[in-house]
Parts: C-alpha cells; structure tokens; sequence
C-alpha cells in the first residue's frame, strides 16, 4: 500500500522544518493535501485501480493487497482521521462498508469480510488520507488482524465508564450536536489538525482540552445527567422522523431552563471561564504545532 | 439466539456506554486493552449486510463519538475501529460487533497484516468482477424525506333547493 519514496538527507529535513514552523494551520492543511498521495488519486492525477465512485467517497483496489479484492475506501475531502469528518460522511461511510463488503462476498466467494480503520500511526495508520479497509477473508488465512482478550481490574474500567457515559450524550444528545455541528465545525476542526500527531499532542493538551471540551460538552453534561430520564425519550425519538427528532430535544431543553433556573446562572459562570481560557490556550496551540512540526517533517520525509 | 448467545447476554451488562432503541456500547468484559468497547445491534444480525442501513450507519456514527471520546480522556496514540465480519474473518460469536480498540505505541497489539504482490492479470481479474457488481452500491434504504402533500379540499356544494348559495346565485336582480 505504500508509496516508495525517497529519503531526504538530515539537511533537508531541517529546511522542512523551518518551512513547516512559519505556516499557519490553514496553510499546513493545504501542503498536506498537495503531498497526499490518496488526493492525487483521487484526482486523477495518478494512476488507480477504481472500482466505485460518488460525490462522498472514491473505492480503489489496494496494489499490495492482503487478500485479492482488498478495497480502500477513501474519503474525497482530506480527512487524517476519522474524528475530523462530518456526521452525515460518517454514516455513510457505514453504508457503503456494508455494501462493498456484500459486494465482495458475492463475486469473490470469499468466507468473510474484515472492516479495518486506523486512526493514529499507533493503531498501523501509515498514510495521512482517512481510509477504511475492507479484507476478503477466508479460513485459516492468518493474516494477524486479531483481537486477544485480556484482562482489566473492573475498578479501572468503571472510572472509565463514568468518564465515557458523559461524553456520549443520551439519542436527544447526539441529535443536539448534529445541530451544533455547523457553528463549531470550524473549531473542531482546527483543534483536530493538531491532533494529526497524537503521540506528543495528547500528552501535552490533555489539560488545555479540558477546557475546550468545556465549550463543546455543556449541553452534552446536561443531558449525561438526565441521561436515564430521558430514554424513553429517546426511543420515541428513534421511531419518528428526521425532522422531528431534531425539534423535541430543543424544547425539551428550554422547559428544563425555565424549570431550574439555577441553571442559567452556571451556563454564566462557564462563560467566563472559557473567556479566561481562550487566552490561554491561544499560547499552548503555538506551542503544540510547533513541537508536532518535527514529527510532520519526518513523515513526509518517508513520502517524497 | 437470546440467552446462547453472549453478546445479547452483554445487554444487561453494567458495563453500558450508551443504549437506545436499537443498539447499544459496552466496554469489553476481556478487553484486548483498556478502553476497548464493543457495538453491539439489539436485534440478533449475524453478520453485516442484514443489518439496516439506518442502523449501521447510526452505530458508526456512534463508534467516531467513542474513539473520539477515548483520545480525550485516555493517554493513547491512536484507534481502531474493527467489524469482524464471518468466522473466517475472527467473528467468535454469530451477532454482528462493532470493535473500537485504543491503541498506544508499543502496545504489544499487532493489527497488521504482510501485504502481498499480485500479478497485473490477477489484479485486472478481480477488478472488472468488482466493477460488474457497483450498481448496487451507493443506493440507500433510508428514505428520504418525503414532500408535504397541501391537499386542498375543494367542497362540493350541494345541489339542494334549499341551499342558500346556490339560491343568491339563481337571484334575479
């Protein structure tokens, strides 16, 4: 699947560097989209195996295959990682997995199927475009993507739990942020270029995150904590349309603000906070785009 | 199917992340690492392609919101978002799954497969026959929304000799 590239000598990493250190994000973005091979695939511009296209996703057979048939599915826009791509894309991407992983098994008569994403050089992501793996399998194949058990204390995994129960909102929840998504896409998605390189990024923004998700999760922690009331809620809002889903969880909000009008009063005092955070946190963005600009360096340097 | 089977048992696991209507999370009761959750489908799908378009697409929606959640609050470098989809493919139970793994360098997991070298005949083979089947794909079972039908009711006036309407039309001036 990787491209062979050449290697750059020490001094031409350094001048990377230095170009990459002056860049504003937006000009990062862009220099990756010209050095992204899958963009250029996409484009036409080098030579490809495709198989499906439309206006969300491109299909291409992988030239070093695991199993012959092995599909990438490549997301038009630059994506890096799965976080930074937009709910109705992310949906449809599941569709399309099952369709191409149905498509596979009839012509193939292959035994199985692998869907196969890495977000993260960590998790064996070894290019900068999003792509989503579909296998063909067959029995006895061995191909290594398996998942041992293993053991955890439940104590460890009931302080996650609680952490993750808050971040995942309740069905009206999840509805709300598809709402919120258009205003705060562009934050979103600011913050996540940084989280291109998660290796240094997540250690040192853990802290600065925090406050972050502050802005993103308010509504979020509001319905964590009415989580279990309203499940019944969310069932009914499962079974109606798509319109209407959107318009209850709204109401049922400004009920709960006119009921608990404390309420109001902590939504203010966040405000501040997050005034008093922006500050802060302008500094550390700088900070951390150029500590991660060595490791953007260094990638590329294995690409060109 | 019901009680065999041990991921619809994981439906009242304590574990729970998130439940609705349709599916519901769970952290793993043998995680491959800390913080590995599964996705499972209430209705008993055995593998993928019976499950409804609405739902897959919900459930991955869903496994972004985890992983994404997973980078905020644990120390971890990346994820992996794995559907073991046939026996063949490692699927230990017959109820669809959906696996998010977080992942961190030097974790002892490896996910990685030996990419192999097809000759251009083989490739070009399998090409064309993947090709032959695409105009299945792309097609969506959710419906979209679908217009406002405004009926207008158009009253029909009855023609009685009583009818005071028709009576002010039939006046002579």
């Amino acid at each position: 699947m990787a491209e062979e590239g050449q290697q750059m000598t020490p001094e031409q990493v350094r001048e990377m560097q230095e170009k990459l250190s002056k860049m504003s994000p937006e000009e990062l973005r862009e220099f990756q989209k010209k050095n992204c091979i899958f963009c250029h695939i996409i484009s036409g511009k080098v030579q490809s195996k495709k198989i499906y296209e439309d206006d969300k996703v491109v299909a291409i057979l992988d030239i070093n295959p695991a199993n012959p048939g092995h599909i990438l599915v490549l997301t038009k826009e630059h994506y890096s990682i799965m976080p930074q791509i937009p709910e109705n894309t992310v949906k449809y991407l599941g569709i399309i997995a099952k369709q191409l992983s149905r498509s596979v098994l009839k012509t193939l008569k292959v035994e199985g199927t692998t869907i196969f994403i890495a977000n993260g050089t960590a998790a064996g992501q070894r290019a900068q475009h999003f792509i989503m793996h579909i296998i063909p399998r067959a029995e006895g194949d061995k191909l290594g993507i398996e998942l041992k058990p293993g053991n955890i204390s439940e104590k460890d995994q009931m302080i996650l739990l609680d952490a993750l129960r808050k971040k995942i909102a309740s069905p009206a929840g999840l509805n709300e942020e598809d709402n919120d998504r258009g205003s705060q896409e562009k934050d979103i998605e600011e913050e996540k270029t940084r989280g291109e390189k998660e290796e240094q990024l997540i250690k040192e923004g853990l802290d600065n995150e925090k406050e972050e998700e502050n802005q993103e999760s308010d509504d979020g922690e509001k319905q964590g904590q009415e989580y279990d009331g309203e499940k019944k809620r969310g069932l009914e809002h499962e079974l109606g349309g798509a319109d209407i889903e959107i318009e209850k969880p709204k109401k049922v909000q400004e009920a709960e603000i006119k009921e608990n009008p404390k309420r109001i009063n902590k939504k203010k005092f966040g405000k501040k906070d997050k005034k008093i955070s922006k500050g802060r946190n302008k500094e550390s963005k700088e900070k951390k785009e150029r500590a991660d600009l060595n490791d953007i360096a260094d990638l590329l340097a294995g690409r060109i | 199917m019901g009680e065999d089977c041990e991921l619809c048992r994981l439906s009242k696991s304590k574990m729970k992340i998130y439940e609705d209507g349709t599916f519901f999370a769970v952290l793993s009761p043998k995680p491959s690492f800390h913080g590995h959750a599964i996705i499972i489908p209430k209705k008993h799908y055995p593998i993928l392609e019976q499950v409804p378009d609405k739902d897959i697409s919900e459930m991955f929606s869903l496994a972004n919101k985890i992983s994404s959640s997973l980078f905020e609050i644990m120390n971890i470098q990346g994820t992996n978002i794995i559907i073991e989809n046939g026996i063949a493919a490692g699927q230990k139970f017959p109820h669809l799954s959906i696996h998010i793994v977080p992942r961190t360098e030097n974790d002892g997991l490896n996910l990685d497969w030996k990419p192999k070298q097809l000759n251009e005949e083989e490739m070009s083979t399998v090409e064309l026959k993947l090709k032959e089947v695409m105009g299945t794909v792309g097609i969506t079972e959710v419906e979209k929304d679908k217009p406002i039908k405004i009926e207008e009711k158009v009253e029909k006036i009855k023609d009685d000799g009583d009818n005071y309407l028709l009576k002010q039309l039939r006046r002579i001036p």
